[in-house]
């Protein structure tokens, strides 16, 4: 879901970037000492994760672990995502220099969102918990659908007769909704038994 | 945390290995070339599978459009060329992506018509770059039937050409190919400059803890 240089109009890539920079920058001021390691290794597996792609029909999708960071970082999630759509862009050429704050924005929003919507759930205490898997599992399921959405936004903004397509493309993605979903879900579950610091601590968003 | 870093970069770094790195792609890129008064091309994912019924727009200078073609269900398009002058094919997919191949005015053949308007390209033809052009116009001088034979001469050379053209071609576009491959060392430079920079980040902001 990267948007390559010269496909967007003049405002909507000054708009976009302008948003992204602000959200980097909302992200930096609550990155704390604890969370730079975290941010810096869930950057790499972002950068990793759209290497594994699945061929699906004609089109072929990615991971994006979107929902994953969102997550774990929390408004965070903005650095570590323009630090690794930077390196997708200069060593694999995906996406674009012009067109990196408006990926960074597409998928930070998603993350930010996500974060907002499930990690409550996981640090509920008393009362019935929420299972890690299932709270993984939605956050996936659910950042990667919004991270779509607004890449759809993005392309309709900028005046293009892309209605149909647009369409297509998310279609094509439904299927990597559900196994971002799968992944995502194992992810938060398995760090919850190894690591459960790591997702208890919510100094991210506070 | 210690144990959760190894446990994660070690995840990070199989899984770049598990996955086969042949298969990994996501960029669209395009390819085309002149084959005797053809303009022969296919676009592609760097993965090489191929997009299909894309739309391929062919620009002369000034962006003007020349041809506007669909590539067909293996993602290979062609047209007859018409115009000898520097000619962008570029590809746009709805979705997002974008791809240019540049066949520049050398690679067509010379008894094509030139591009009407473009007066700073002829130029160029008259200075003597056409060996059919400059003995055409020398045989003049002397005997017409002279002019017929280097023209009958010069298309015999130019049908000669053809198979090596071919070859030319082919070999660009693997090489264009092999260079989009995604290399291992990519993979770990990115993933080295992402936990660098964080590195730097923690640098920082240990400075900044001391000082308070």
């Amino acid at each position: 879901m990267h948007i390559a240089d010269g496909v967007l109009s003049g405002p909507v890539i000054a708009v976009s970037s302008t948003l992204a920079l602000a959200g980097v920058g909302i992200g930096l001021s609550k990155v704390d000492y604890d969370t730079i390691p975290k941010a810096g290794i869930l950057s790499a597996t972002f950068f990793v994760a759209s290497l594994m792609h699945i061929n699906i029909g004609p089109s072929s999708a990615h991971l994006l672990l979107t929902g994953l960071l969102g997550l774990l970082l929390g408004w965070t999630a903005f650095p570590a995502l323009a630090a690794a759509l930077l390196m997708q862009t200069l060593f694999f050429g995906y996406g674009g220099l012009t067109t990196l704050g408006a990926n960074t924005l597409n998928a930070g929003a998603a993350a930010v969102i996500c974060h907002a919507l499930f990690f409550p759930f996981i640090r509920k205490e008393g009362g019935r918990p929420a299972t890690p898997f299932w709270i993984g599992f939605w956050a996936g399921g659910i950042g990667i659908l919004l991270n779509g959405l607004f890449f759809a936004l993005t392309l309709f903004l900028s005046d293009r007769d892309f209605g149909e397509t647009i369409l297509a493309v998310l279609l094509a993605h439904l299927p990597i909704i559900v196994i971002e979903a799968f992944v995502t879900g194992s992810a938060v579950a398995f760090l919850k038994k190894v690591k459960p610091e790591l997702l208890q601590k919510g100094p991210l968003v506070s | 945390m210690k144990k959760i870093f190894i446990l994660v970069t070690g995840v990070v770094f199989l899984s770049g290995i598990i996955f086969p790195l042949s298969a990994l792609a996501h960029k669209v890129k395009i390819f085309a070339a002149v084959e005797g008064k053809s303009i022969d091309g296919y676009a592609y994912y760097t993965s090489s599978s191929r997009p299909k019924n894309v739309k391929i727009i062919l620009a002369g200078p000034g962006g003007k459009v020349i041809d506007e073609l669909i590539s067909n269900e293996q993602g290979e398009f062609d047209t007859e060329a018409r115009y000898r002058v520097d000619t962008l094919v570029k590809l746009d997919s709805a979705d997002g992506h974008s791809a240019e191949w540049l066949i520049t005015k050398e690679e067509f053949p010379a008894d094509l018509p030139e591009y009407p308007g473009a007066g700073e390209t002829l130029k160029d033809v008259n200075t003597g770059q056409e060996p059919s052009t400059s003995l055409a116009e020398a045989a003049t001088g002397n005997a017409v039937s002279l002019a017929a034979d280097t023209k009958e001469l010069a298309a015999l050379i130019r049908s000669e050409l053809v198979p090596l053209q071919k070859q030319l071609a082919q070999l660009r576009a693997e090489l264009a190919e092999q260079e989009e491959k995604k290399k291992l060392q990519d993979i770990l430079g990115g993933i080295g400059y992402l936990i660098g920079l964080a590195g730097i980040a923690s640098y920082i902001a240990a400075r900044r803890r001391k000082e308070h």
